[in-house]
C-alpha cells in the first residue's frame, strides 16, 4: 500500500506511533494476508504499509500486544498506537462480553486510568462492519488513510 | 461507529451528524498536532466537541434533514433557554444580597444572602464538567 497515510505524516512531524497487536505471531511480523484463526494480518492495516513507513517501522513499530502493557507502565507509548484485539476480543468470534472483560477491562482499562492517559489521552474505539473485500478498503475504515 | 475516550471530552455526548472515515483520520490527526493530512482527510469534514454549536454547523458531511435541523435548533434554543434562566437566577441571588433596611447601628453591617435550597443541592451534586463524544 503505497497511499499517502497517517504514518507518514506522524513520522513528518517528528511523531511516533507503534502498532500492537494481539496474538501476532511474532513481535515485527509483517507478513501479509495472514489468518491464523486468531490474528488476520487484514484486522492490522500498518503491515500493509510501504515506502517510508514500512521501512522505519519494520522492527518494534510493529509489536505484539503484550509490550502494550509493559510500555504503559513505562510510561514509553508513543504518540499513536494502533491496538488490534485478536478475532475473539474484537467481538467477531466471541461475545461481546468476552471481548469487553478481556480486552477491554483486562487491557484498555488500566490505559483509561492511568495518569498519563488523564492528562492528554484520547482513545478511539472503532467498530466497523463495513463489508470490506480487500485490506486496503478494511484500512480506510479503520482511519489510517 | 466509533467511541471516544478521554478526560477532554463531553460525557455521555452523542452526535447526530454523519461522518465518513476520513474524518476520523483527519480527527487523530488533529489531536496530534498535525497540519498537513493524508489523501481523503486533508477536505474531510473534522469533527470537534469543543461546542455544540460547532459540531452542528462546521462539520456536517451531508445535508441535514428537516428534522435534523429541527432538533438541532431546538438543542441550541435549549442550551440558550438554559443560560438566560442561569442569568436570572444569578441576577435574582444578587438582588437578594442587596443590603437591608438599616434598622440597627449604620456601624454593624449586615448582609443577608437567600438562595433556594433546590439551587444549592444541585450545584453540590452537579457531576465535574466533562466532555465526551461520538460518533
Amino acid at each position: 500500500m503505497s497511499s499517502d497515510n497517517i504514518v507518514r505524516h506522524l513520522v513528518a512531524a517528528g511523531k511516533t506511533w507503534k502498532a500492537y497487536a494481539k496474538i501476532l505471531p511474532s513481535a515485527g511480523d509483517v507478513t501479509l494476508d495472514l489468518d491464523n484463526g486468531s490474528y488476520a494480518s487484514r484486522h492490522n492495516p500498518l503491515v500493509y504499509l510501504t515506502g517510508r513507513p514500512r521501512r522505519r517501522g519494520a522492527g518494534p513499530a510493529r509489536g505484539a500486544f503484550t509490550q502494550f502493557a509493559s510500555d504503559l507502565s513505562n510510561s514509553t507509548l508513543p504518540n499513536y498506537s494502533f491496538i488490534v484485539p485478536n478475532l475473539c476480543n474484537d467481538a467477531h468470534d466471541c461475545s461481546l462480553g468476552t471481548a469487553g472483560r478481556v480486552a477491554f477491562k483486562g487491557n484498555i482499562d488500566p490505559l483509561v486510568r492511568s495518569t498519563q492517559f488523564q492528562q492528554d489521552g484520547l482513545l478511539l474505539i472503532l467498530f466497523d462492519e463495513s463489508g470490506a473485500t480487500t485490506p486496503t478498503e478494511a484500512a480506510g475504515s479503520c482511519g489510517l488513510w | 461507529m466509533w467511541v471516544v475516550v478521554s478526560a477532554k471530552v463531553k460525557r455521555g455526548y452523542q452526535s447526530t451528524t454523519l461522518y465518513q472515515h476520513a474524518s476520523t483520520l483527519r480527527l487523530t490527526g488533529k489531536v496530534l498536532g498535525l497540519t498537513s493530512f493524508p489523501n481523503q482527510a486533508a477536505t474531510a469534514p473534522a469533527w470537534t466537541s469543543s461546542s455544540r454549536r460547532e459540531a452542528h454547523t462546521h462539520y456536517g458531511a451531508r445535508p441535514m434533514t428537516f428534522k435534523h435541523k429541527l432538533s438541532s435548533r431546538l438543542a441550541l434554543l435549549k442550551d440558550r433557554v438554559v443560560l438566560a434562566s442561569l442569568a436570572v437566577l444569578v441576577t435574582a441571588a444578587i438582588v437578594a444580597c442587596e443590603l437591608p433596611v438599616r434598622a440597627v447601628d449604620p456601624a454593624v453591617r449586615l448582609r443577608t444572602c437567600w438562595s433556594p435550597p433546590k439551587l444549592l443541592q444541585r450545584a453540590k451534586t452537579r457531576p465535574p464538567t466533562s466532555r465526551l463524544s461520538r460518533s
